[in-house]
């Protein structure tokens, strides 16, 4: 569908792209992505000749860009920027229209197109058609602006950082849109983010760049759990896969297990469980040695005002150390029907607990990516 | 006071031809102003470098009071209503030049952006988008431009263009102060008339831009 051949792009003599080779398929949402300079923007703005390349050739379907008529060619392309841009002087219907009136549409055709459009994201004609973009909020804004993109149904939608300016929870409905919308219709889209979870959400493929180069295209799949080299790994970050099962006891233990000295107070541990919704506590000498734990019932059972927790009997926890394999400690915890493993080091010092929770936490961030998975 | 409505109603029709003939050269003078520059301030846009050059240049004209002005023009050119109307008509270029100039470069960047991505051609989005967007700015230019015109077209009457000064000018002459008032009276309200009605078509215009509410 879109096709970069040896492309190289220059201002003056300060080269942005260098002999740059790219394929976008038909119906692929392709995100470029990469630090600011990268040349991602430039890389989207050749494509309907916003800017030209001074070396190499770039096709549209097969065919020379360089032979087209930039502005012919730039209406059969959508084009989303990050400003937005409806124009204050336009009712929205006018905004909508401003295409396929350049395209010299009849009115019928016109207004039939904005009434399908309007109904695509679920904003009712009668309110908005006369309304002006001052009133709209920013989503709103965008959702128009994605709709004048839309509005002669081109094959091909460049999107510049479309969802930058919007609000967090704005843009998490607009990447949601979008990949709908973009499935829907069978859409060729080319979208610029340095945004790497909206990369990752939406992206059939992602084109990671840097300083002018394409370092790596991949589905977001394959840039996660083979990346190219360093540059990438750093640049994906904390969405890195882990490679493989998660293996030792210490990348699925909960780290933040609740541990106080012996010489606590009863009714202060029991506020700080109850503060902090667990049902149980582990007990550490000075020196954070672990001595044992201490369930509620055994707080209940026990407990008298003006006790400490040293006072009362500590349940014993079974322990792992923190370099055992997670597939041994899951045994242990399944074959023996407990509730939580104590992860303690050679010295008996606490790190942290292993339950049922934190072996589903850590599935999850297998599954999904994510470091800050909640289960 | 009713000396001078005594004086007016007695010679209402000589007031009424003066008044007519102030409009008139005014009007052309800045009809033909705003003909020839706001097309220039447009083309002005295209060369910021010449900007610069023309907008200092016709600065430095409207320095030159405007009595020195009147005089050249009547050695080049004579007497009566174009080399009057001429004059006024040099004045009247800088503000609808420099508004409509200072209007168009300054419509945000984006929508530019926008209108280009979209595919509208050159003219298209000086037509569709500038313009429109600049329309307050340049009207405001057009104010400024009608208001000095209308006073400075009192001057005219020096090199015998007729208007609202030649009866201030007579009356000075003769020390008959109601002949001066009948001429400075309806020069002024005049200016305010006109510069009431240019803001007001300004602030229609930016109303357009600006609207809080539905079209309808």
């Amino acid at each position: 569908m879109i096709r970069f051949e040896n492309v190289s792009m220059a201002y003056g003599t300060n080269e942005i792209i260098h002999n740059l080779n790219l394929k976008i398929e038909e119906g692929q949402l392709a995100v470029l992505i990469g630090p600011s300079g990268c040349g991602k923007t430039t890389t989207l703005q050749l494509i309907n000749r916003l800017l030209n390349p001074t070396e190499g050739n770039i096709f549209l379907n097969g065919k020379e860009l360089r032979g087209m008529d930039p502005v012919k060619l730039r209406r059969g392309i959508g084009y989303v920027i990050q400003e937005i841009g409806l124009f204050p002087h336009m009712t929205i219907e006018q905004n909508i229209e401003i295409v396929p009136k350049l395209l010299k549409w009849p009115a019928e055709k016109r207004q039939a197109r904005t009434l399908e459009l309007l109904k695509l994201v679920g904003l009712d004609p009668d309110t908005y058609l006369n309304r002006y973009p001052v009133k709209l909020s920013g989503g709103q804004q965008q959702r128009i602006g994605l709709l004048r993109a839309l509005a002669v149904e081109p094959p091909v939608i460049l999107m510049d950082e479309p969802f930058g300016a919007l609000d967090p929870i704005t843009r998490e409905t607009m990447q949601d849109e979008i990949k709908r919308l973009q499935k829907k219709l069978k859409k060729t889209v080319v979208f610029v983010t340095h945004d790497m979870d909206e990369a990752i959400k939406i992206a059939d493929v992602i084109i990671l760049m840097k300083d002018g180069r394409i370092v790596q295209q991949a589905s977001p799949e394959q840039l996660l759990s083979s990346p190219a080299d360093e540059f990438v790994e750093q640049f994906i970050g904390k969405h890195r896969l882990y490679n493989g099962k998660p293996d030792k006891v210490m990348d699925i233990m909960n780290k933040r297990a609740f541990a106080v000295p012996k010489s606590m107070g009863i009714a202060q541990s029991i506020a700080l469980m109850e503060q902090h919704g667990v049902s149980g506590i582990l007990v550490t000498d000075e020196s954070e040695t672990l001595l044992g734990y201490l369930g509620i019932e055994e707080i209940r059972d026990e407990a008298k005002i003006g006790l400490t927790v040293g006072d009362l009997r500590f349940r014993q926890l079974p322990m792992v150390h923190p370099e055992t394999s997670a597939q041994e400690a899951f045994d242990i915890l399944i074959g023996r029907k407990l509730d939580i493993l104590a992860v303690v080091d050679d010295d008996g010092h606490i790190h942290g607990v292993v339950s049922k929770t934190s072996m589903v936490k850590a599935l999850a961030r297998a599954v999904w990516n994510r470091e800050d998975a909640h289960v | 006071m009713s000396d001078l409505i005594a004086y007016y109603t007695a010679h209402s029709d000589m007031v009424f031809t003066a008044i007519q003939e102030h409009i008139l050269i005014s009007l052309t003078a800045v009809c033909f102003g705003f003909l020839v520059a706001s097309p220039a301030g447009i083309a002005l846009t295209k060369h910021p470098r010449t900007a610069a050059i023309v907008l200092g240049f016709f600065s430095a004209v409207n320095t030159i009071p405007s009595i020195v002005l009147l005089g050249v023009a009547m050695m080049i050119l004579g007497i009566g209503f174009w080399p009057s109307t001429a004059v006024l008509f040099l004045y009247s270029l800088l503000p609808i030049m420099r508004n409509t100039y200072t209007g168009i470069t300054g419509v945000d960047e984006k929508y530019i952006k926008a209108a280009r991505g979209m595919g509208m051609s050159r003219v298209q989005i000086l037509t569709k988008v500038q313009i429109p967007l600049a329309l307050p700015v340049i009207i405001a230019g057009i104010r400024l431009s009608a208001i000095y015109i209308i006073s400075w077209a009192t001057l005219s009457a020096f090199i015998g263009a007729g208007g609202l000064g030649d009866l201030i000018w007579m009356g000075l002459q003769s020390y008959n102060f109601n002949l001066v008032l009948c001429g400075a009276i309806p020069a002024t309200l005049l200016a305010l008339a006109a510069s009431g009605l240019l803001t007001f078509a300004e602030n229609m215009a930016s109303r357009t831009l600006h609207r809080g509410g539905d079209a309808a």
